[in-house]
This record gives C-alpha cells, sequence and structure tokens, in this order.
C-alpha cells in the first residue's frame, strides 16, 4: 500500500499525464505551423532549426505549466483525501512520462524536418549542433531540462502561496542560480531577461562533456525535488 | 465499524496566535454532532486537523486509532466540505463529481445522480458560473455520494436559500438512518440542526466549552418566571444565564443540574418553568462582556 | 400531519406523543406496523437516535412491541391503555388549566357547566 506507486499514485499520475498531454496536444500544431510558415517566408529572420526552437519553447511551457498546476493541484486532491506524498509522487511521475513522450515526438519531427530541409540553420551553435545526429543525447538532454523547468515552476509556485513575497522572491533567484547551471551544462546561451544571465559570468566559459552534463542536470534534479518533497511533506491547506 | 474520534491535549498556534488550545474529547459511534462556536472560535480549525488540511502544533489526534495526517487509509475516509471560493474553479459539474469518484472509495454514483437531480444541478455547466448556493449544493453532493466514515460539513449551506437547505437536511438525515457514518455539523443555523444532532461541543476562544448529549445539554437549562423578589431569593447561588424583568414580574435563566426537590420548590412557589431551546442556551453561553450595545 | 418538534419539549417525547394521537385516533391499528425510526427520521427531519428513543418509550410502556427483524408493531389494547393513562393526565393538563383561567376571568361554575354542556352538543 505505501510502496512508491501504489494505486493512487498510479491515478494521480494518470490525471496529470492526460492533462498535460491534451494541453500539449493542443500547442503543438500551432508550434509545428509556425515553424513552416517561417519556413516559407524569407523575410523572417530565424536562427534556430526545429530542435533548438522546440526546446526553449517547451522550457518556458513546462515553467509557466509548473507554477500554475502548483497552486492549484495539491489542494484539489488533499481535499479529496489523496495524501501529499501520493499527490507529489503521483503529479512528477505523470508529468515525466508526459515529457518523455514529447520529447520523442520532438526527436521524430526533428528528424522530419531534417530530411525535407537540410540542416539550414546549422550557423547556430545550438544544442542540435553540439550533439548533431545523437538522437538518444538529445532525448536525455531534453527530457531533463523540461522535468527541472517544471520542477522550478513548483518551486516557484509554492514558495509564492505558500511562504508569501519575500520567499518567493528567493525562490526566483534560487531558480534563475539553478537554471543558470542547468544551461551551462548543456554549453546552451541562456536568454534571460534585464541581462540576469550576467549572473552566471563567473563559470569557465569551456566545452562540457555529455557525462558531465548529464551528471550536474541529474543533481540539481535530484536537489529541486529534495527541496520540494521537504515544502510539501507536511504542508498545510487553507479552508 | 463504527467510527472513533479521539483528540488528545491538542492545541494549534498560527504565527503568534493560539486557535486552539488543549482540546481533548472523544467522538465514539456514528452519530451526528453539532460543533458550535461563535465567529472565529475556532471551529474551521479543529476541523481541518480532523481532515488532516494541517497537524496540531500540540497533542494529537486520531481516528479509528491511527493518527490521520498523511495516512492513506484515513484520509480517503474523510471528507471534509466547506464553502470554499470556487470563482476560479473552470472544471464543469460532472468533471468535479468524476473526479470525486476517482479517490473517494465508497463513492455511489447512482446515488451522487440522484442528487444532483434533486438539486438541479447542471451537469455540463462550470462550476464558476454557477451560483453561489447551487455550488454549495454540489459540495454538497460530494460530501454525500462519497460515503466516507468521516463526513463534515462546515457552514456548507452558504448561498443555499431556505428550500434548498430544507432537501439537504432531509438529504443528510435519510443518508444517514440508511448509512450511519460520523458526521460533524458546524453551522451557525443552530435552530436548523438541532433536532438533527445528538451530541453538541461548544468551542469558544479556542477552547473547548462542553461537549455533551444534546438531551442532557438541553435539560441543564430552565427558565424560570415570577414575582421578582421570590425568583431572586429562591434562584440565589445558581447559575443565571440571563435575567430580565419586566414590571414586577423576572425572568431568569438558569444552567446546571438543579439538586432534587428544586424544581418542585419552584413549582410550589406558582413559577413558570420551561425549557431553554438549544440556541439560546448557546448565545447566553458563548456572550463575553462588552458584546452586548 | 402537524408541524413537529418545536414546542420546546425533549423531542423524543413528542415523537412519542404523535405516536400516542395516531393510536388514539384510530390512524394506527392495534397489531398493525408502526413506521420505523428510519422513516420517522426522515420524515420528521430529526436524528434516527431520537426517534428511536421516542419509540422505545412506548416499548417500555407496552403500547409498541418489537418483532425482531421485522419491525414495530401497536400492542393488543393499546388503545385502551393510552386511554386509561391520558384519563389520569387530563385533570392536569387540561381541567386544572382551565379552572385556573376561568378564575381569572371570574367565570362562575355554572356558566363553565353550561359551557361544557353547550360544546358537547
Amino acid at each position: 500500500m505505501s510502496g512508491f506507486m501504489n494505486h493512487v499514485t498510479r491515478k494521480v499520475a494518470v490525471d496529470i499525464f492526460w492533462r498535460l498531454s491534451t494541453w500539449m496536444a493542443w500547442c503543438l500544431p500551432f508550434y509545428i505551423g509556425f515553424f513552416i510558415i517561417e519556413h516559407f517566408v524569407p523575410q523572417i529572420q530565424i536562427d534556430l532549426n526545429f530542435f533548438d526552437g522546440t526546446i526553449q519553447s517547451a522550457k518556458v511551457y513546462m515553467l509557466v505549466v509548473g507554477i500554475i498546476l502548483a497552486l492549484s493541484v495539491p489542494g484539489a486532491y488533499i481535499r479529496n483525501g489523496v495524501t501529499r506524498k501520493n499527490m507529489f509522487n503521483g503529479v512528477f511521475i505523470g508529468m515525466s512520462c508526459t515529457v518523455g513522450v514529447l520529447s520523442l515526438v520532438v526527436q521524430i519531427l526533428y528528424g522530419l524536418s531534417l530530411w525535407i530541409f537540410g540542416n539550414e540553420f546549422g550557423q547556430s551553435n545550438g544544442l542540435s549542433q553540439i550533439y548533431h545526429n545523437q538522437f538518444l543525447s538529445l532525448f536525455l538532454i531534453f527530457f531533463l531540462l523540461c522535468v527541472i523547468y517544471f520542477a522550478i515552476g513548483w518551486l516557484i509556485g509554492l514558495a509564492f502561496s505558500r511562504y508569501g513575497f519575500l520567499s518567493g522572491m528567493f525562490s526566483i533567484a534560487l531558480s534563475i542560480v539553478l537554471v543558470g547551471l542547468s544551461e551551462y551544462f548543456w554549453n546552451s546561451y541562456m536568454k534571460l531577461p534585464w541581462r540576469l544571465d550576467l549572473l552566471m559570468s563567473w563559470l569557465p566559459d569551456t566545452q562540457i562533456l555529455f557525462v558531465t552534463g548529464f551528471v550536474g542536470s541529474a543533481v540539481i534534479l535530484a536537489l529541486l525535488i529534495a527541496l520540494l518533497h521537504m515544502m510539501i511533506r507536511r504542508m498545510p491547506i487553507k479552508p | 465499524m463504527t467510527t472513533e474520534i479521539k483528540a488528545d491535549h491538542v492545541s494549534l498556534r498560527l504565527g503568534n496566535h493560539n486557535v486552539l488550545s488543549d482540546i481533548s474529547f472523544q467522538l465514539k459511534g456514528d452519530k451526528i454532532y453539532g460543533l458550535l462556536g461563535r465567529n472565529g472560535a475556532g471551529k474551521t480549525s479543529l476541523l481541518s486537523l480532523l481532515a488532516s488540511f494541517r497537524e496540531p502544533t500540540e497533542g494529537t489526534i486520531r481516528i479509528n486509532d491511527e493518527m490521520p495526517f498523511e495516512n492513506d487509509r484515513v484520509m480517503n475516509q474523510v471528507n471534509f466540505v466547506y464553502a470554499k471560493d470556487q470563482s476560479n474553479e473552470t472544471e464543469t459539474v460532472k468533471g468535479m463529481l468524476e473526479f470525486a469518484e476517482r479517490y473517494r472509495p465508497n463513492w455511489n454514483a447512482e446515488y451522487a445522480l440522484k442528487l444532483v437531480k434533486r438539486f438541479k444541478l447542471p451537469l455540463d455547466q462550470k462550476v464558476d458560473a454557477l451560483s453561489k448556493g447551487k455550488q454549495s449544493a454540489l459540495d454538497v453532493v460530494i460530501g454525500l455520494a462519497s460515503r466516507t466514515s468521516v463526513t463534515i460539513f462546515d457552514e456548507a449551506y452558504l448561498g443555499m436559500d431556505a428550500p434548498a437547505r430544507s432537501v439537504f437536511y432531509e438529504e443528510l438525515i435519510k443518508d444517514y438512518a440508511e448509512h450511519p457514518r460520523c458526521m460533524i455539523l458546524s453551522t451557525h443555523l443552530i435552530s436548523e440542526v438541532a433536532s438533527l444532532i445528538e451530541e453538541v461541543m461548544i468551542i469558544d476562544c479556542g477552547k473547548l466549552l462542553l461537549h455533551e448529549s444534546v438531551d442532557t445539554f438541553m435539560s441543564h437549562g430552565l427558565s424560570v418566571t415570577g414575582p421578582a423578589e421570590k425568583v431572586d431569593q429562591l434562584t440565589s447561588g445558581l447559575h443565571l444565564l440571563k435575567q430580565q424583568q419586566l414590571g414586577r414580574t423576572k425572568s431568569v435563566m438558569i444552567y446546571g443540574q438543579l439538586e432534587s426537590g428544586r424544581r418542585a420548590e419552584f413549582e410550589s412557589a406558582g413559577f413558570e418553568l420551561g425549557p431553554i431551546g438549544l440556541q439560546e442556551l448557546f448565545i447566553y453561553l458563548t456572550e463575553h462582556e462588552g458584546d452586548e450595545e | 400531519m402537524r408541524e413537529p418538534m418545536n414546542d420546546g419539549r425533549p423531542i423524543f417525547v413528542q415523537i412519542a406523543e404523535h405516536i400516542e394521537n395516531e393510536i388514539l385516533e384510530g390512524s394506527l391499528e392495534e397489531l398493525g406496523q408502526v413506521p420505523s425510526t428510519n422513516q420517522f427520521a426522515t420524515f420528521y427531519k430529526i436524528n434516527p437516535a431520537t426517534a428511536a428513543k421516542g419509540v422505545n418509550l412506548l416499548v417500555n410502556e407496552g403500547i409498541l412491541y418489537k418483532k425482531r427483524g421485522i419491525g414495530m408493531f401497536v400492542a393488543e389494547h393499546a388503545r385502551e391503555k393510552l386511554i386509561e393513562k391520558r384519563k389520569k393526565t387530563f385533570f392536569n393538563d387540561y381541567v386544572a388549566a382551565m379552572l385556573h383561567e376561568a378564575e381569572k376571568l371570574q367565570i362562575e361554575k355554572e356558566t363553565l357547566i353550561q359551557m361544557i354542556e353547550d360544546g358537547q352538543k
């Protein structure tokens, strides 16, 4: 009963998987449409190929979805007699499944775009160039970054809703550091508003190995999950 | 199996504020309990501890001998229905019912639909588009159809008009009679639930003032009317809740168990004796100095 | 049916009295089945335990009897017993009060008797 994946956790996971997948299914066609239009209208200056463009949008999307769910999901489940632990495990398992499917779909679409249009936006030093034709690596990177951004969304959402404004601001500061590190591990150049990315300029400008990036991201994710777990374990719900 | 709830020296502090202090009680059996208290007395806080919305700062709560907080077996059997803000709830009525059905093991879908019809709820409408009364009705439907062993209604009728409230009480009693379970009603409309509840708990300023069967509680109240001097003389030393005088006639409300013979003494003095209603008893027991005027 | 449960006396007493009246007026026949406590509870919107308490009051007086697993029935001679019982309290409940009121209004004994005779016609 108290196992990691009991039947309640599984139900929550299925709920979250379908909800996120439905939202995703609504967004993806628009995104693909935009990519195709962009390709045929020469006036639009584009320097990102399908993969590099998609991963940027997906990260922002996961961040926003994370914040929204963090505000509404815990209360809804606890009110219906689901424990915090089952709720949290369910949300992260369901979300990971959605991101896994999305990552796979993006790899397939990216492969298709290469086949149809060729590697014509290869000038950008995006992830797709660093890991050119390494689909498994790209799959993992896409997956890890999306999950991290979702977790950060939860961190910000919970900090604001549970601990108030100051803690919320602190969680944003912490998030910038964690986002900066995650991006650094994959040599991607962050574009944060107000040049906040300069905060991370102290990091050495060197090529980072896939293994290092992978381990580094996993550590950040583990840290985030531990932090969220601490926040949720005894979280009070306001009636 | 009947339900037993036990609170042992429970206190709750929020910030610097003592919301509940040293509350102990035992709710034994599948009865309908009334939790009464004035605004801010701590009713909702106490109930949210039972529902594992939060933990007590001190003391323990046990439901059927188990700690409820984060306990799957207990939490899915406790339903806390209260008038929550649903102005942003974009789920449909049907969706809300399906969600509750998914997580409440004793859910009865047939009964839920019957109640939906009785309260005239539109299944396909979004919850935020419903009137406050209909939103409350939906909460009540979910609370009843969940058939949880502990079902708590905290001012659940908010916004419901008198006929709808009447349907609520009727369905509550009907379903309780067929499926006895521990029900806790917390309310300000005391006269409406006075005949529904079997035991009454009154909390005042975060403390448990009393917990008795309604019959015992009511038998402790007595209103005595007669000539002023004589009433004063014969009721001196008793716990008087309220005194009123009109001309030379005085009426007092006595609270507490009377010594045997005392009642006969009043009767032979020609006093007019009468019961005090639950609501009046509650009002006078929780009235504080400076409340009046 | 009459509007119940708000004359200030304990509800179970009122329930018992209600059943007594039904028997006296003949709506409940001797050896006939009485509605279940749950039916009483639902009808009057009162707690089933209270309804049961009222019914048990009459069981103890031998007015009703339980058939295990079937329900509650009106006992034989229940009506007679009730009439006896009510007669005993009739003076206190009605006559004494009437005399008290008559005294206040200075109604003569003869007038009172005349009123009763007129009323019975």
